[in-house]
Parts: structure tokens; C-alpha cells; sequence
């Protein structure tokens, strides 16, 4: 799915909030090509810091709302 | 007025090792060599619902049911569904709560209750919850229904508790529960025949179990009412069970910090005053788990493996070494050290965190954030402190008699300027 040159993508910063993330993994495994988690630091990373393709944007919003504590934000970019 | 409720350990965790350590319980939770523990008594209204299942298949549900606590989804249950009925109730209380000193006198607990129905109704996808009659009636069954579910913190005679339970939930299915899943069976058959877009669907936990085929699982056809008696409970009864401890605390704090009093209108203020209360005030006496092997933790502390251990949030929370020296104090100006939450484990840890635990703080990714909400418990103590809320000096509150939690079955209040 591809939007047209007239709608632009939204895009979005994915960002964790170090403070509230526990390294359960369940972002990883909804959406494993934007997160991982470092085992050693029990800590999400993310792999892909702006997300515009629509269908990757579907699954970050699954893992975002899947995440148990709720650490995933998704902070809109403004479009250039 | 001492009105604060203190910490009693219930019997029914006698026999099990302890653990008060903040650490350790954090640990625990998070670990995968243990599994749930609660909710053995009562597993006839809760087993396989989301709280009590674990691994790859508890991830998948948190994922089906991701869609309910979605930001589109908390601000439409915060400002469609309790702003609305907060304005009703309120409206109410103005024109026939006075009494004879021409103030308003009301019980802050059912006044709880009557605000938060109409998100549990939503979240759930209960229908018909219309008419006052008909709200009246499903408020008391879910607030019964609640007393079965954690009849293992009952002081009465828990067989029957569960016996009244069920009953209780019978009567729930037959008025509300099953009329509600019948109609989601119809929307979603629609949906399947192409004859109705998915995003016309309601977003609820009956839809979201219908279309997953979970509404009549064979073999098994009484889970889908077990999965709804965790979200209308947890939904109602956890906010009622702490929300007052907030407003005894706010009481004693501004007797001595009288430059705060104006700030209880505040939502910046309310949050981290609801926060700090929070960490000081569970829902639940204990939360128990079982490890699924011999486990060392860092501590040192040893569990046998098939070993059932409860773990006492109470002096976790107040711990000086995580907290500092005056953790047991309520400071709504206290800062969690990096890496804790200000609420510290009260909405759990681990796999289990609490799922409405947005919807009762608020969402905000940034300050600037216009999408966010500011929680369900923000917006009642805000809407209570703007109508002049006092604790009621010539009626104390009563604390739960019939069950272990740190909770009041009654507590007065008078609202001074509504
Ligand atoms: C002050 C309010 C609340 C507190 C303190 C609270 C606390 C908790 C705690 C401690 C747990 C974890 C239990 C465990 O690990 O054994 C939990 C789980 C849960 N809570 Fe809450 N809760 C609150 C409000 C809510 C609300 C408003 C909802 C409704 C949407 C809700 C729904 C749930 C559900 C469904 C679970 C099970 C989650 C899972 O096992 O994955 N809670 N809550
Ligand atoms: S699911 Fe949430 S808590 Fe778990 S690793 Fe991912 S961001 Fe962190």
C-alpha cells in the first residue's frame, strides 16, 4: 500500500521511555523489524527511529498498544 | 481526624513465603520462571481469562485487546464517556443532594461507582446501560460481582461467597451480558459477509472476542463471561478502592502545606498526588505468583519450584532504601528514583501491567501532547475538588469490613460549593 504524491505519509518518531520499559519483549515480537531489546540492559531499542510506510506504521501502533507498561511513544514528525 | 487505613496481612497468605522487597517482587514479576498465583478460589469467574494465562498466548490476547486501550479509544472513554456522565451525576447532586444545612452530602464510594459504569459498560461492550433503573441494577450486580472475584480476601464464608457469586453473574448474563453478545454476533456476521465495514464495528472486548471466534469456545463456552467479569471488575473496583486514600491524604497534607490547598483543582497537581497516593495504597492485599523452577533470585532469596509466594506491595512501596527515609509519608512532591515509576508496583510489572493503568493516570507522551487525557481518576478528584470537596467532619469513614482490602465501604463527603 503506497500513498499518493497529494496525501503526504505521516510519519512518526518512535521513541521508548527508558523509565517505564521493563525488557518483557512483546514490541519485539509484534514488530521485529523496528524493535529489539537489549537483554543485557533489559531494554527496548529501536531499530528504525521514523516510521512513515503505512503497513510498518500499523504494526508499531500493535506493539505500541500491545507493550504491557506502555513505554512505546509514537510522536508525530512534521512533514517538510 | 485520623482517617488513613493501615496495612493488615489476611490469613489466607499465612502459609506462604512473604516477600516484601521491592527488588525482589520486581524481579518476580518480570521473570519468566514464574507464572500467576491468584486467583485460585476464585478461578471459577476468572480462569483463562487474560490475568490468569501466560507465554505466546497472553501476548496474542494483549494484542486482540490492544485496539481497547488504544489512544483513540482512552480519549473517547475519557471525554465521550465519563466527562458526560461526571456532568449528569454532578447536575444531580445540585438539584436534589442537599441536605438540611443546604450543602451537598454524598457517599463518596457509590458516587465512584455512578461515574466510572458507563466507561466499564464501553470498555466491555454492555449495552442497554440506558435508563436509571437499568443502570442502578447493572452498577450493584458488577460491585457484587466484585466481592465473589476476590472472595480470597473475604472475611466471611468464602464457599458462600462463590455460591452468591454465581448467582450474581446469572443473573449479570441473562440482563446484560448475553442480549449485548448477541448483537456483536450479528455485527460481526455482517462484517464476515462483507456487508459492513470493520471499522463500523464497536470497539469492546465482546466485538474483539466475537471476531476472533472466542465467544463460544467449544468446550469451553462459559469463558467468554469469565474474560468480561475481569474487565468489569478491574475497572471499577480497583479506582473505588484507592481513589478516596487520595483525598485523606490530600486532607492531612494540606493541614500542613496550606499554599498547596488552591492546587487541588489543579490536574498537574491532582496527577502526582494520585500517583504518590497510589504507591502507598494498593488494591489488592497481595499479589501471589508460582515459579516454574527452583529460582535463586539476585537477592539471594530461594523459591522452591511449584512454590506459591505473596508478595506485599504494601512494604515494597514504602521501602526507605528505593523510596527514601520518609517513604511511608505521603509527598506528592516526591521524585522516583530513574528507572521507577512514581506508583512504584501497583499496576504490577511484567507481563500482567495493568492494562487500564492509562486510562486511570491519563496518556501524555509530552507535555505539549493535545491528544493526550488526564486519566479517570485525575478527572473525578478535579471535578470533586472544584465543587469544594471536604471530608464530612461529622461522619468518618468506614473501612471494609467484610473483606482484607485497604479500601472504605463508605465515605462521606460534603461538597461545600456546588
Ligand atoms: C487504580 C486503578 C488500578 C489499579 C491499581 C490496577 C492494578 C492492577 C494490577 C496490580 C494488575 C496486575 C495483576 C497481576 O499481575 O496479578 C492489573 C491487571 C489488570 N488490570 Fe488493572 N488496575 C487498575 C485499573 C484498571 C482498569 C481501569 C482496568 C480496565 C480496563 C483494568 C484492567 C486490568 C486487566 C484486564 C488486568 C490483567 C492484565 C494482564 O494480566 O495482562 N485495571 N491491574
Ligand atoms: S514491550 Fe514495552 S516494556 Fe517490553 S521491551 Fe518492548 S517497550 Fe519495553
Amino acid at each position: 500500500m503506497s500513498s499518493s504524491p497529494s496525501t503526504p505519509r505521516k510519519a512518526f518518531r518512535v521513541v521508548i521511555d527508558e523509565n517505564m520499559c521493563q525488557g518483557i519483549g512483546y514490541c519485539e515480537r509484534t514488530c521485529p523489524s523496528v524493535f529489539t531489546v537489549d537483554k543485557e540492559r533489559l531494554m527496548a531499542v529501536v531499530k528504525i527511529p521514523i516510521v512513515d510506510d503505512p503497513t510498518l506504521l500499523e504494526q508499531v501502533e500493535l506493539a505500541e498498544q500491545t507493550c504491557p507498561t506502555r513505554a512505546i511513544a509514537l510522536i508525530p514528525v512534521d512533514e517538510s | 481526624m485520623n482517617a488513613r487505613t493501615e496495612f493488615v496481612a489476611p490469613p489466607y497468605v499465612a502459609n506462604m513465603q512473604r516477600v516484601d522487597s521491592y527488588a525482589d517482587i520486581d524481579e518476580i514479576l518480570r521473570s519468566e520462571d514464574f507464572m500467576q498465583g491468584s486467583h485460585r478460589e476464585s478461578g471459577v469467574f476468572f480462569n483463562g481469562s487474560l490475568l490468569l494465562i501466560e507465554g505466546h498466548e497472553h501476548m496474542q490476547r494483549r494484542q486482540l485487546f490492544s485496539s481497547l486501550v488504544s489512544r483513540t479509544a482512552m480519549h473517547y472513554y475519557e471525554t465521550g464517556a465519563l466527562v458526560p456522565v461526571i456532568d449528569k451525576v454532578m447536575q444531580e447532586l445540585r438539584d436534589e443532594g442537599r441536605g438540611k444545612d443546604g450543602l451537598v452530602h454524598v457517599d463518596l464510594i457509590p458516587l465512584i461507582r455512578s461515574m466510572l459504569y458507563r466507561i466499564t459498560a464501553l470498555v466491555t461492550g454492555v449495552d442497554n446501560v440506558d435508563t436509571p433503573q437499568k443502570t442502578e441494577r447493572f452498577r450493584d450486580l458488577v460491585d457484587k460481582l466484585g466481592v465473589a472475584v476476590t472472595v480470597e480476601w473475604s472475611t466471611g464464608d468464602h464457599e458462600q461467597v462463590i455460591r452468591d457469586g454465581l448467582e450474581i453473574r446469572r443473573q449479570l448474563i441473562e440482563e446484560f451480558l448475553l442480549p449485548s453478545l448477541e448483537r456483536r454476533r450479528g455485527l460481526v456476521s455482517q462484517f464476515k459477509e462483507g456487508k459492513m465495514a470493520k471499522d463500523a464495528l464497536p470497539t469492546d472486548l465482546l466485538t474483539m472476542l466475537t471476531l476472533h471466534g472466542d465467544d463460544k469456545r467449544p468446550g469451553d463456552e462459559d469463558y467468554v463471561w469469565r474474560e468480561c467479569a475481569l474487565f468489569l471488575v478491574a475497572s471499577t473496583q480497583t479506582t473505588t478502592h484507592t481513589l478516596p486514600h487520595v483525598i485523606v491524604h490530600l486532607t492531612d497534607w494540606c493541614k500542613s502545606h496550606p499554599e498547596d490547598a488552591p492546587k487541588r483543582t489543579d490536574a498537574t497537581f491532582l496527577r502526582i498526588a494520585a500517583m504518590e497516593s497510589l504507591r502507598l495504597h494498593q488494591p489488592a492485599p497481595t499479589l501471589l505468583r508460582i515459579a516454574l523452577k527452583d529460582v535463586t533470585l539476585a537477592s539471594g532469596r530461594k523459591i522452591a519450584k511449584d512454590e506459591r509466594v505473596a508478595l506485599f506491595f504494601v512494604p515494597a512501596n514504602r521501602e526507605t532504601a528505593v523510596f527514601g527515609p520518609d517513604a511511608a509519608e505521603f509527598n506528592p512532591y516526591r521524585v522516583a528514583p530513574p528507572r521507577l515509576s512514581p506508583w512504584g508496583l501497583t499496576f504490577g510489572g511484567g507481563v500482567h501491567t495493568c492494562i487500564g493503568r492509562p486510562l486511570v493516570t491519563g496518556m501524555f507522551n509530552r507535555p505539549d501532547d493535545k491528544s493526550g487525557t488526564e486519566g479517570t481518576m485525575i478527572r473525578i478528584l478535579r471535578t470533586l475538588y472544584e465543587a469544594g470537596a471536604v471530608m464530612d467532619p461529622t461522619k468518618p469513614p468506614k473501612r471494609v469490613a467484610a473483606s482484607y482490602h485497604d479500601a472504605y465501604e463508605s465515605f462521606p463527603l460534603v461538597l461545600r460549593s456546588l
